[in-house]
């Protein structure tokens, strides 16, 4: 299992090219579902969103293991300047500022398969 | 007799299992004394799993406790995705209110724990009375239901892929079950073992399901979470014991262990390979006949308790103990057959 890898926050906003990966697996029903945002698709304001939001998350933080069961298990990747960082989490354990993320991602899915 | 310690510590586990299961009543409280005096978690298993056995048997217990009604409180976590600070909107007792989600919340853990008492005796999750808490309207369009390790958690659904998950007297059930794992057997939550816990709870969800309903195991549809998926499924249910793979469109659930999903999502694929183990149960329900809570629903309930089963059990680990479990419970004939049958009918080869 992929679990909470090491990494280091991500610096302040800056203009290069982020591509974000969202896998959430688990849950009572166990579905997967992928959401991928490349930031040189974006509007202006919905890039320097996401770089706040990629700014605020701390991805290097290993969350607390979690009790109980049925719990969604997110992992993430932010691919900046071929440098890859990773991260798992779970539902009730994420690191901090990583649930507006997971929102604004999940969001901006719009509606695809669950699969 | 009187309560000793240090010397005492130096008598083999197996023999003050022997006393618990077949001393005298002074005999028995002090060897349960001894095994509470060591700490360890052998010990602690094997003295846990020895009182509930003899509940589940009627013996006499040895602090009675009474038993036999729920503890209930529903929550209102008003769209939050905040299990702990939420509104008390029913206790116990307290006549239904105008929220559809809390009633259901509050009828189907009542169902759930009522299936547990009436069938094994079991005093709610951790089989001492604990009260069953269940938070309704967790986050926003969430679509999924989860047990915290103290709490049944239960959210509204995306009306898309998922629906209003109280609706589902199963996956109540199926919740619960997840609390009564962790105070058994504490199946691992990743891998085989994970993929057993979530079994376990699909497969007495199941059962929930079927013991209010009054269905014979011929009668039984076996499906987990019929009625609360979203039209994107395609589907209808999250889940086919009868025959997994089949639920929706694209379930990826196998049924044989030739299929076994290696993944490193969703835990190791927990919900995907417990098709293996639900079918296995399915086919012993099936094979036997009758009320699956008669004869299959025993098995599977000693085989949770059985201080034999390992924490990261695999597959094998725990067809094995069901296979004893059979045995033990009803002796070496149709049930142990059946149950056999079943596990090398999905591959898992038990000899």
């Amino acid at each position: 299992m992929p679990c909470g890898m090491p990494g280091t926050r991500l610096a302040s906003p800056s203009p290069e090219r982020v591509l974000v990966r969202l896998q959430r697996s688990g849950g009572l029903a166990g579905f997967t579902v992928r959401s991928e945002v490349d930031s040189a698709q974006l509007a202006p304001a919905d890039r320097a969103h996401l770089e706040r939001l990629l700014g605020a998350a701390d991805l290097s933080s290993t969350p607390p293991p979690t009790r109980g069961a049925d719990r969604f298990q997110y992992d993430l990747e932010v691919e900046r300047g071929g440098r890859v960082q990773r991260t798992t989490a779970f539902d009730g354990a994420l690191p901090p500022g990583l649930q507006p993320l997971i929102d604004w991602l999940a969001a901006r899915r719009a509606g695809g398969p669950p699969r | 007799m009187a309560r000793c310690v240090g010397a005492c510590f130096i008598v083999p586990p197996f023999v003050l299992e022997r006393v618990i299961r077949d001393g005298t009543p002074e005999q028995r409280e002090w060897a349960l004394a001894t095994l509470l005096d060591d700490h360890s978690i052998r010990a602690q298993r094997i003295h846990n799993a020895l009182v509930l056995r003899d509940r589940g048997r009627a013996r006499q217990p040895l602090s009675p406790a009474p038993g036999g009604h729920p503890k209930r409180t529903i929550y209102d976590a008003h769209q939050q995705q905040d299990a702990e600070a939420s509104d008390v909107v029913r206790r116990e007792g307290q006549p239904a209110v105008g929220d559809k989600a809390v009633n259901q919340a509050y009828d189907g853990l009542g169902s759930t724990y009522q299936f547990y008492w009436d069938v094994f005796h079991r005093n709610s999750i951790d089989d001492q009375g604990l009260p069953l808490d269940g938070v309704v309207h967790y986050g926003d369009h969430y679509d999924n239901a989860f047990w915290n390790g103290a709490r049944m958690v239960f959210g509204d659904g995306d009306g898309y892929t998922l629906l209003q998950t109280t609706a589902a007297i199963d996956v109540i059930g199926h919740e619960l079950t997840h609390g009564v794992t962790e105070h058994t057997a504490n199946l691992t939550y990743l891998g085989q073992s994970g993929a057993l816990n979530e079994s376990v709870s699909d497969v007495f969800g199941s059962m929930v399901k079927q013991f209010a309903l009054g269905q014979t195991s011929e009668q039984a549809d076996w499906l987990i979470g019929e009625g609360i998926v979203g039209p994107a499924l395609h589907g209808k249910a999250l889940r086919s014991m009868a025959a997994p793979g089949t639920a929706f469109e694209g379930d990826p659930q196998p049924a044989e262990m030739r299929h076994y999903v290696h993944t490193v999502s969703d835990n190791g694929g927990v919900h995907i390979n417990s098709g293996i183990p639900n079918h296995a149960f399915y086919l012993v329900a099936r094979e036997l006949g009758g009320r699956s809570w008669d004869h299959a629903g025993p098995v599977w309930y000693d085989t949770l308790r059985d201080p034999g089963l390992r924490s990261n059990a695999t597959f094998h680990d725990f067809a094995q103990v069901t296979v004893r479990a059979a045995q033990h419970r009803f002796g070496s004939g149709p049930v142990s057959n059946a149950v056999r049958d079943a596990w090398n009918q999905v591959g898992v080869t038990v000899p």
